[in-house]
This record gives C-alpha cells, sequence and structure tokens, in this order.
C-alpha cells in the first residue's frame, strides 16, 4: 500500500492546538493525516483505517496511552510514536516495554519528528522485506547463515551474543529496554538480571567496536536500554 | 549584654532590701509575713534574672531573714530548725523559676532565629521569584511582539524581516523550553527521590552522554579517559546522566569553543568518580561554593538558565553523591564528581 501512496499517520492527542499544528506540519510534507482525542477512540481509528504510523501522547481521557500501547499491540504492529511531555525514565521504559517503538519528549521540533517518522517507516518497510542480510558500516550480519563479519573480518559470537546483536540489529534505531533484551537473549524469568545484560554488551562490543568504550553501533540509552545505530 | 546581667543582679539585691524594708514595720506581729515577702522577693530576680541573680536574692534574703527577723534579731545566728528550711524553700523557689527563666529565654532565642531564618528563606524566594519572572516574561514578549508584527505588520515586510522574526520566535521558544525544563528538573529533585541504584558500566554512561551533548560541545577537542575494563557499578544512571549532562552543557557555555575538554571515569575505593575538566577561564575559590547556587549567573550570563550546576549538585547528592569543583590541569576549571557504596549489593534505600 505505500510507495506511490502517501504514508497516513494517525495522531492521537487531547490537545486541539497540538493536533492542529501537528496536522499542518505533516500535511505540508505529503503525510495523509487522521487524529483522534481519547485512548478509545485512538483504537477504533486504528482498527477501521489502518495507518502507518501512530504518534500517540500518553495523557489520555478515557485510557491510558500506555495501555492504548499494550492493546494495539494485540493485533497490530504498527510503529507508535510516543509524543509525550512526561519526562522521567520509568514512564519511557514503561511505554517501550508496551510495545512503543519511539519515544519523543514535548516539546520537540518539526525536523526530529519527520525524522523519527522516516525512521519508524524505514524499519517497519525492512521489517516486511525481511532481507536475510544487515549491512551497516562495516558490519555485516548475514541472518540466514548467522555469520557476522566487522570489515570482512569474521566474528565468533556465542548463542547469547548473537542472539543479543540479531535483536538489536533487526530493530535499527529502535530503543530496546533492558527488560526486553534480556527477554529476547536469555529468556523469560531473566529480566532483572540487568548485571548480565551489561556483561553481554561488553563482551559483544569489545568484538564487534573498534573502541569498544565509544561504540558506533551498540549505544546506550542511560537507565533505559540499548539501540542499534545503523548508519555509522 | 554585661550591662544586662549586671542590672538583673542589682535588680535583685533591691527587691530584697525593698522586701525586708516592707516587712520590718509588721515584725514581730505578723511572724511569717516577712518569710513570704523574701520568697517573693526571690521569686521575682529568678524570673528576671535567671538562676545568678536568685542564687543571689536566696542568699541576701536568707541572710535579711536571719539577720532582722529571727532570734535573736540583729544577729546572725541560727537559733532553730525552721532557719534552715527557710533557706532550702527560697533555694527551690530560686532554682524552679530560673529554670523557666532559662527555659523561656531558649525558646526565645529559638523563635527569634526561626524567624530570621524564614526571612532568609523569603528573600531568596522573592530573589529566586524576580529572575524566573523576568526569565519567561523576556522570551515571552519578544515572541507576542514577533507574532503581532507578522500579523499585523504596520506596512508590508521584507522577506527578510518575516525571517528573522520567525527566528526570534523559535529561538526564544527554545529558550523558554529550556528554562521551564530546567526548572521542572531543578523542582522535581528538590522535593526528593529514591534513587534506582542498578548494576551499570560506567564507561557507557559517560560515553553516551558525551554522543548526546556533542552539539553542545562542537569543536572541542575531549579526551575520553574511562577504561573499558572499569567493574560494574551500582549506582542510579539516569541521575548521574543527569548531572553529567549538565556539567557538560556548562562547559560547553563557559568555555571558549576549540578547548580542550577531558573527562576521566574511575571505580575507586568503592566509589564511582567523574573528572571533568576543561581548559576555560576556571572559578576563583571565592566563588566556588557560589557557583553551585540557584539561579547564579556569575559571568556575563545571559545564555543559561543559572540552574546547570545547581542541577548536577542536587542530582548528585540525590543519590548521596558529592560534587565538587576546582582548578583544573588544562587550566580551567575541574569538577569532581563522587558517588560513594557503588560497589555494595545492599545500599541504605535498598532495605
Amino acid at each position: 500500500m505505500r510507495g506511490e501512496t502517501p504514508a497516513s499517520i494517525l495522531m492521537v492527542d487531547d490537545d486541539p492546538h497540538v493536533l492542529r499544528s501537528l496536522r499542518a506540519a505533516l500535511e505540508s510534507h505529503g503525510y495523509h493525516v487522521r487524529s483522534a482525542t481519547s485512548g478509545p477512540s485512538a483504537l477504533e481509528a486504528c482498527a477501521a483505517e489502518r495507518p502507518d504510523v501512530v504518534l500517540l501522547d500518553l495523557a489520555l481521557p478515557g485510557l491510558d496511552g500506555v495501555e492504548v500501547c499494550r492493546r494495539l499491540r494485540n493485533w497490530s504492529r504498527v510503529p507508535i510514536l510516543v509524543l509525550s511531555a512526561r519526562v522521567h525514565e520509568t514512564q519511557k521504559v514503561q511505554a517501550l516495554d508496551a510495545g512503543a517503538d519511539d519515544y519523543i519528549t514535548k516539546p520537540f521540533g518539526t525536523e526530529e519528528l519527520l525524522a523519527r517518522i522516516r525512521a519508524a517507516l524505514r524499519r517497519d518497510q525492512a521489517r516486511r522485506d525481511e532481507e536475510p542480510i544487515i549491512h551497516a558500516g562495516g558490519l555485516l550480519i548475514d541472518l540466514s547463515a548467522r555469520r557476522v563479519t566487522v570489515d570482512e573480518r569474521e566474528v565468533h559470537l556465542t548463542p547469547t551474543e548473537y542472539e543479543l546483536l540479531r535483536v538489536l540489529a533487526t530493530n535499527p534505531d529502535r530503543v530496546l529496554t533492558h527488560g526486553f533484551l534480556l527477554r529476547a537473549a536469555l529468556g523469560s524469568g531473566y529480566e532483572d538480571a540487568l548485571d548480565n545484560l551489561r556483561t553481554f554488551i561488553a563482551q559483544l562490543r569489545r568484538k564487534l567496536e573498534r573502541e569498544p568504550s565509544r561504540p558506533r553501533w551498540i549505544m546506550t540509552e542511560p537507565a533505559v536500554g540499548y539501540r542499534f545505530r545503523p548508519d555509522v | 549584654m554585661w550591662k544586662r546581667r549586671g542590672l538583673a543582679y542589682l535588680v535583685s539585691l533591691v527587691t530584697v532590701a525593698v522586701a525586708t524594708l516592707a516587712a520590718l514595720p509588721a515584725y514581730p506581729a505578723a511572724n511569717d509575713f516577712p518569710a513570704l515577702l523574701l520568697l517573693a522577693a526571690v521569686a521575682i530576680s529568678a524570673s528576671v534574672g535567671g538562676y545568678g541573680p536568685a542564687i543571689v536574692s536566696t542568699l541576701a534574703g536568707f541572710l535579711s531573714l536571719d539577720f532582722f527577723f529571727e532570734n535573736p534579731p540583729y544577729s546572725f545566728t541560727i537559733s532553730d530548725v525552721g532557719t534552715p528550711l527557710d533557706l532550702i524553700a527560697f533555694l527551690f523557689v530560686a532554682v524552679l523559676l530560673g529554670t523557666l527563666n532559662a527555659r523561656l529565654r531558649a525558646a526565645r532565642q529559638h523563635a527569634s532565629a526561626a524567624r530570621a531564618e524564614a526571612e532568609a528563606a523569603l528573600r531568596t524566594r522573592d530573589e529566586a521569584l524576580a529572575i524566573v519572572s523576568h526569565d519567561l516574561r523576556t522570551p515571552l514578549t519578544a515572541i507576542k511582539t514577533s507574532v503581532s508584527t507578522l500579523r499585523n505588520p504596520g506596512t508590508p515586510l521584507a522577506d527578510g524581516t518575516r525571517l528573522e522574526l520567525l527566528g526570534t520566535i523559535e529561538a526564544e521558544a527554545d529558550r523558554l523550553v529550556h528554562f521551564v525544563s530546567d526548572a521542572l528538573t531543578m523542582t522535581r529533585l528538590e522535593a526528593g527521590i529514591t534513587p534506582d541504584r542498578q548494576w551499570n558500566a560506567l564507561g557507557e554512561i559517560v560515553s553516551a552522554v558525551l554522543d548526546r551533548l556533542n552539539p553542545v560541545l562542537g569543536d572541542r577537542p575531549v579526551t575520553f579517559d574511562v577504561p573499558d575494563t572499569l567493574p560494574l557499578a551500582r549506582f542510579d544512571a539516569g541521575l548521574l546522566e543527569q548531572a553529567l549532562s549538565n556539567l557538560l552543557e556548562n562547559v560547553g557555555v563557559h568555555t571558549p569553543p576549540g578547548t580542550a575538554l577531558s573527562i576521566m571515569g574511575r571505580i575507586d575505593d568503592g566509589c564511582v568518580r567523574v573528572e571533568v575538566s576543561d581548559a576555560g577561564p576556571g572559578i576563583p575559590p571565592a566563588l566556588r561554593d557560589r557557583v553551585f547556587g540557584k539561579f547564579e549567573r556569575l559571568s556575563d550570563g545571559g545564555i543559561g538558565t543559572g540552574l546547570g550546576l545547581a542541577i548536577a549538585r542536587a542530582a548528585t547528592e540525590a543519590q548521596d553523591g558529592q560534587l565538587l569543583v576546582e582548578d583544573s590541569p588544562l587550566g580551567g576549571a575541574r569538577f569532581i564528581l563522587i558517588v560513594p557504596n557503588a560497589l555494595a549489593l545492599e545500599t541504605a534505600d535498598a532495605r
């Protein structure tokens, strides 16, 4: 459905001024824009209109934004960008753990918002395309052969290290929380083993990065998680 | 003060003398009258002057009682058991009232100290309010004026002017955002927060902060010295990130572009230790405490919110840490951030 037709965006916010200015910004960049002003109406609109991206405020009447994320994730993989005036890491982690793809703190510049929307659309497209090989600078991950090379030199990873890298690299530019990564790499029951995660990440960086203490690919989001940077 | 103390002793002697003179005509008809009057004199001295004058009037009163009103009169002899009992009663009243008097005085001093403190706090609040109101109103004024001009220009605006006004609106809105978010952060830290201590790799936090503040630091050459081999440490990464961000932002604002910056991290003696050294103008010893104050703008000012270093210190202290400043080997200022107990499994907060 994407390609020729402009991507459609559902904005969910209960403030009419925010909606109006966002609509102007997004429409002027060619997006097709719909809006909803409450949690329940956002869920309905998602089901009826199948947007390509959802911009979601967390403080909503009727149903909290985090809950909207959770319910939406029951049946949809649409990229969700949380736009929130809440700034504390805990809320960020909550939203990301509930299934949000990205988090932008209000107020933000239009340029930044557009960049995040483009990144979310790219990620979604990459997921649909299911390319077996991920390129990021000198890093190459062959998902079909489970093979990793840095500058054409093969790198040997343990199964856990490989799994961590795979999860990170298949979600480029997306912040993955500590809990999410631990579940993905070690299985459920290890969500609190933060020291283990730090150790695995350190090992992975030592094997991949030229300067492990100043990483280029596996970026730290303090108190939240890690993010894979594809465009080194 | 000494004058007042002396006066209190004088008063105690005078009251005893007056009581003695007043009792003489009635004696010996009213036998108990002198003792009661003298007791009253002791009470007055104790309430006015406290212990010292009370003891003086007790002794004077007892002597007067013995000399004038006990048999044989006009001599100091202890003739019966009543006299020592009088002395005990006098002393008892003196001590009791003296204690009450001392307490009252302490309470009064306490109250006046509290009042002085409250007044100082009010003054600080008023100053803060004046700064806040200035910092909010100035950008709002610029925004409002620019918008009005764009909407209703007297004469049609040149394209250059329009762009300039739009630029002003964006820059001033950014300034407001910065100020409001700093003020909110400060408020949140002052309200008291419980640190969330987790196992962290110090190097990755410092590295992430440096990456994020890259636009602020511009072309300053940065020496990054946090060994990859440091052990994991337990601290609140969010609070450390906050403190370091503010320290680096401060470097960005107060040191000339292109000057060197070094950031060092260690786990030392169970403590996290991060040092940020710059090659800027430095901070003279006399101002080193004030730089951490709220709304302190010690240099030309204008750019910062005056809250940056106050936030850095509050965020550090929120996890029982310390933030200090001294001379930097690079010639400017060196900020030293220490978070204790970073290797302990259980900390006071984890109980």
